[in-house]
């Protein structure tokens, strides 16, 4: 991959492989973690919950705006936080030993110059600094000559600009291959920090950035293995899995399902986080989220599944009946109708989230519903073959409904069930020219089922990234995979720690463009 | 249009006078104070300001609920393509709570229409084309829900014509919380967008709405708030001086980013400055907010309380371009939760409420649910009649405010079970003062009109100058040009 080294020249790699560089938004936890970090002030606003592309916050960082709302809240908190702040003693200013008895007071600079470089990443640059003390001198004659209110309205300023707001990280080209860019020292600090730590970079790694020491792959290495060991690491690594599982997004207002309640979708939420954290543990293999035995579960969730009671929220072994994510009340709750299983979303949801397969939609002009049958007539297995006969549905659903009727023991809320419509439930079939009886005998054929790894990659990837894949760069998720399941042991944090050490995160091709700007292009 | 035309009226003298208004519900005739002898313009000689808004609701109708004229045999053939008839809205469920509330005159019907030369199907080819004109744009595998708008929508397009005229430049409202059906958190559903593939979330909540609107007035006489508005506009000087820095060499979806910052960013900093700060009411009872409960969610009363502070807003001419999203596209609700639809309402005939609880969109697939599409499309079109009502009710000039506004009422496909978007209902509310008719009924000939003449009647009442609304794109396979340089004339004042 290659294109050309020499002495002392690095290697650079094929910009075809890369993906383009962009703006990031703040999403509302690294906004209030590192406003947090800056000031040492918790956050009193509720921020809006974050979008998302694809399925990840980190897609829609780099796709979406701040609509005016939010710019507006922004300067609010940003005002308020700074407020409090100050109100502390001592205040930011004297825990530095600066007076700031004038505007002009040498330490203001350094104090801005010091607090600007940790809000923006980076050093400030003269002209930045200097709009900043201007804003000192500026807010101290409205306040009477107050030079630390001066100080105050600045950090509430430092914390609107778009230096902060967004991940400013675009690369520059590379002097002899201008169609690469690379990642500056600083923008290193800054996308590992928020990768690894939802959070702006510590003093640690901007010195290691001033000093030069984030450009090759061995010192971002370096700085990865520190960060990984330091607990903020988990919440990032585990948000992935969060995400990519669905586990938050498990709400009775996304998912209005008969019989549901907040308790139990919370205590699903619960299962699903504990699990989330499990994988992410040095030495897991990251593909037991199919097949593990053991689960964390709330009292009433250990009712729902027909586990040992339990009088408090315990890790226990899970009862015969349940094994890994896909016979979790998440799973089966997220996919299906409000009051109907369906095959079809969950096989969907096995052969995109799990397989990385393609599923087509569906054709134009078909009717997508499906009669009732009456009461002990037919099982909604029995109505879905009759029904999906059809030349035009037949080819999709032969991918999706056979590996989702594996899961027919269990109903629309993931309680499970010997009968559906009064009649036996069938869960047999096929995948892969292998024979299973049921979800249990399916599980452990799809965790060894081959893709499975590069799929985890490939989301993976997208997550860290910030963007979709494109077919040039399925080469980096290929070889991404090798490592994570030779010598990474499929073990999910020595993944991470291989992608953000790789050209595709250290490396860039090109600027972000609009569909619009595309069409022009390709017109 | 360099000069704010709310600073050079100088508001806060206008208003003055005026007494103390204690609660929100109050009808205020505002603009009055700003009119001209005639009442015909503003005391400037500027004609009455235009509104446009966009009303969405999700997940379409029951058409024979809707059509002014059913034939028995084809729910699509109805009418003579090209002709206008006078409507009679009580003739129909749907359009019955519209009639009830005199709203007639101020609406018009626009059916007869298709998005592309070919009929397509699903709610995205629906929505874009209606209301930005353009075709949506796919990036890599659409089921992944990764398609997007590649031009704004009319309120979007609206508030860039008007920039500046307002303190706020557009409202983006929305009523249901949650996504569209069973993709939650998808940032590509929402009904208002900006192009380029990015929407604009709504906001949710009339409390945080009334306080964004009202409530950040300084008492002249509160020395140390008028210190702070003053550091605050010196913060936000610096903040859009970074901005512009940054916007340099940057790829075209950052650019944008940037540029719609920078543009909230001075429109805050205007907002701070003493000349806007007082408002047309003063701050009384705040709105009632209806938030979700446990996931439960009443869409009737946060709709009530949204309507009202909106239609405050547009009397007091805080904005001219706004959108209003009912329910999300591909609505997925329980409207089960609804109390007047679940039978908690006892004055409600059981015939109008509903059977059971389910996801909307799932359900309305299903043939045998469509007594239910028809319940619960009624109940949309009562919460529409509901925010023209209180536009209708508020004097303006020698009208009403609604007798101002240019608004567009639609959905993304016509019936759910077919999910056709052939002859998408076009509901034009507003005179926009005049420009267009009432109580109109528009049927065309569907292979020659698009949907997205709707927008552009709307766009050009409100005197938005755009020769073509959306842009042709085609790249050499799908449908055809969905953009169009046409508007319904004969719903147009001639």
């Amino acid at each position: 991959m290659t294109l050309g080294s020499g002495c002392g020249a690095e290697d650079v790699p094929d910009p075809e492989r890369l993906p383009p560089s962009s703006l990031k938004l703040l999403r509302s936890f690294e906004y209030r973690n590192s406003v947090e970090d800056l000031l040492g002030v918790e956050l009193a606003a509720a921020l809006p919950e974050d979008l998302v592309r694809a399925n990840f916050s980190s897609i829609s960082a780099s796709t979406d705006c701040y609509p005016d709302v939010s710019v507006e809240q922004f300067e609010a908190v940003a005002i308020d936080a700074a407020a409090r702040a100050f109100s502390q003693r001592p205040t930011p200013l004297q825990r530095r030993g600066c007076p700031a008895a004038t505007p002009d007071d040498p330490c203001v600079r350094a104090f801005l110059a010091d607090f600007g470089r940790r809000a923006f990443r980076r050093p400030l640059t003269e002209e930045e600094l200097s709009r900043y003390l201007f804003v000192v001198a500026n807010v101290a004659q409205i306040y009477d000559g107050d030079a630390v209110k001066g100080v105050e309205l600045a950090v509430a300023g430092l914390l609107q600009s778009p230096n902060f707001l967004y991940r400013v990280e675009l690369g520059a080209p590379l002097e002899d291959h201008p169609g690469v860019r690379k990642y500056s020292d600083y923008e290193m600090a800054s996308r590992l920090s928020y990768t690894l730590w939802e959070s702006t970079p510590d003093d640690e790694l901007l010195e290691a950035a001033a000093d030069g020491e984030l450009s090759s792959a061995r010192d971002v290495g370096r700085q990865v293995e520190r960060m990984l060991e330091d607990p903020r690491a988990d919440a990032a690594l585990s948000r992935f899995w969060r995400e990519h599982l669905n586990v938050d997004r498990l709400t009775l207002t996304n998912y209005p399902r008969p019989g549901a309640t907040e308790d139990l979708y919370a205590a699903m939420r619960a299962e699903g986080r504990a699990l989330s954290e499990r994988l992410i543990a040095p030495e897991v293999d990251a593909l037991e989220f199919l097949t593990t035995t053991r689960a964390t579960l709330r009292p009433e969730l250990a009712d729902f599944y027909d586990a040992a009671p339990l009088t408090e929220t315990a890790e226990v072994e899970l009862p015969p009946t349940r094994r890994g994510y896909l016979t979790s009340g998440v799973f089966l709750a997220t996919n299906g109708h409000p009051d109907k299983t369906s095959p079809t979303r969950r096989g969907k949801f096995i052969v995109e989230r799990i397989l990385c397969g393609v599923v087509p939609p569906p054709p134009p002009d078909v009717e997508l519903s499906l009669p009732e049958a009456p009461e002990g007539e037919a099982t909604r297995r029995e109505v879905l073959e009759a029904h999906r006969s059809a030349p035009a549905c037949k080819s999709c659903h032969e991918i999706m409904d056979p590996v989702g009727f594996a899961f027919e023991h269990y109903g629309p809320l993931g309680e499970r069930r010997e009968l559906d419509n009064g009649l036996p439930v069938d869960a047999s079939g096929e995948f892969r020219g292998q024979g299973f009886q049921d979800a249990q005998d399916l599980i452990p054929l799809l965790r060894d089922a081959s893709g499975v790894g590069r799929c985890l990659v490939q989301h993976a990837y997208r997550n860290a990234i910030g963007q979709l894949e494109t077919d040039a760069q399925l080469v980096n998720i290929q070889e991404l995979t090798a490592v994570f399941e030779d010598e990474g042991g499929r073990e999910y944090r020595a993944l991470v720690r291989e992608l953000v050490s790789s050209d595709a995160f250290r490396y860039a091709h090109g600027l972000q463009e609009t569909p619009e700007a595309l069409q022009e292009e390709g017109a | 249009m360099t000069i704010d035309r709310y600073r050079r009226l100088g508001r806060r003298q206008l208003l003055r006078g005026l007494g103390a208004f204690g609660a929100t519900a109050l009808a205020l005739p505002l603009l009055d104070v700003m009119l001209d002898g005639n009442g015909e313009a503003l005391a400037d000689g500027a004609a009455l300001p235009v509104r446009v808004g966009v009303w969405f609701w999700g997940n379409g109708l029951r058409p024979e609920h809707f059509f002014p004229q059913v034939s028995a045999d084809n729910l699509r053939a109805v009418g003579t393509p090209g002709t206008v008839s006078p409507w009679d809205p009580s003739l129909r469920q749907h359009t019955k709570p519209l009639a009830d509330a005199g709203l007639a005159p101020y609406v018009s019907l626009a059916t007869g229409t298709r998005p592309f030369a070919a009929p397509e199907q699903a709610h995205h080819d629906g929505r874009t084309p209606t209301l930005t004109g353009s075709y949506e744009w796919f990036q890599g595998d659409p089921d992944r829900g990764y398609a997007g708008a590649i031009t704004p929508s009319i309120d979007q397009l609206a508030a860039e014509a008007f920039a500046g005229l307002t303190p706020f430049k557009s409202l983006v409202l929305g009523v249901q919380e949650g996504a569209a059906n069973n993709e939650p958190g998808y940032a590509g559903h929402f009904t208002s967008t900006t192009g380029g593939n990015v929407y604009v979330r709504p906001e949710f909540s009339p409390l945080a709405l009334f306080q964004r609107l009202f409530m950040d007035v300084v008492d002249p006489s509160d020395e140390a708030a008028q210190r702070l508005l003053l550091a605050r506009r010196s913060v936000l000087d610096a903040v859009g001086e970074d901005i512009k820095a940054l916007n340099r060499e940057l790829g075209a979806r950052d650019r944008m980013c940037l540029d719609q910052h920078l543009s909230a960013v001075r429109q805050l900093e205007t907002r701070l400055t003493g000349d806007v700060a007082a408002d047309c009411v003063q701050p009384g009872a705040p709105p009632l907010d209806w938030p979700t409960v446990g996931g439960v969610q009443r869409l009737r009363d946060r709709s009530d309380s949204m309507s009202e502070v909106l239609a405050l807003a547009l009397a007091c001419d805080l904005t001219r371009a706004f959108s209003y999203q009912f329910t999300i596209f591909e609505t997925g609700h329980d409207f089960a939760q609804e109390p007047e639809l679940n039978g908690q309402v006892e004055s409600v005939d059981p015939e109008n409420q509903l059977d059971e609880s389910t996801s909307f969109h799932e359900a309305a697939h299903d043939p045998g649910f469509q007594d239910n599409v028809r319940i619960v499309t009624n109940f949309v079109f009562s919460n529409l009649a509901y925010t023209l009502k209180l536009l209708a009710e508020r004097p303006e000039g020698d009208g009403t405010v609604l007798s101002n506004c240019a608004i567009l009422a639609t959905s993304e496909h016509t019936e759910p079970v077919t999910h056709s978007t052939d002859d998408i209902p076009l509901i034009l509310a507003g005179r926009a003062g005049g420009r267009l008719q009432g109580g109109l009924w528009y049927h065309g000939d569907r292979d020659k009109e698009r949907v997205s003449q709707g927008g552009l009647t709307i766009l050009r009442a409100a005197g938005v100058a755009l020769e073509r609304f959306g842009v042709p794109f085609n790249n050499g396979e799908g449908p055809s040009d969905p953009s169009t340089t046409e508007t319904f004339r004969a719903l147009e004042t001639p």
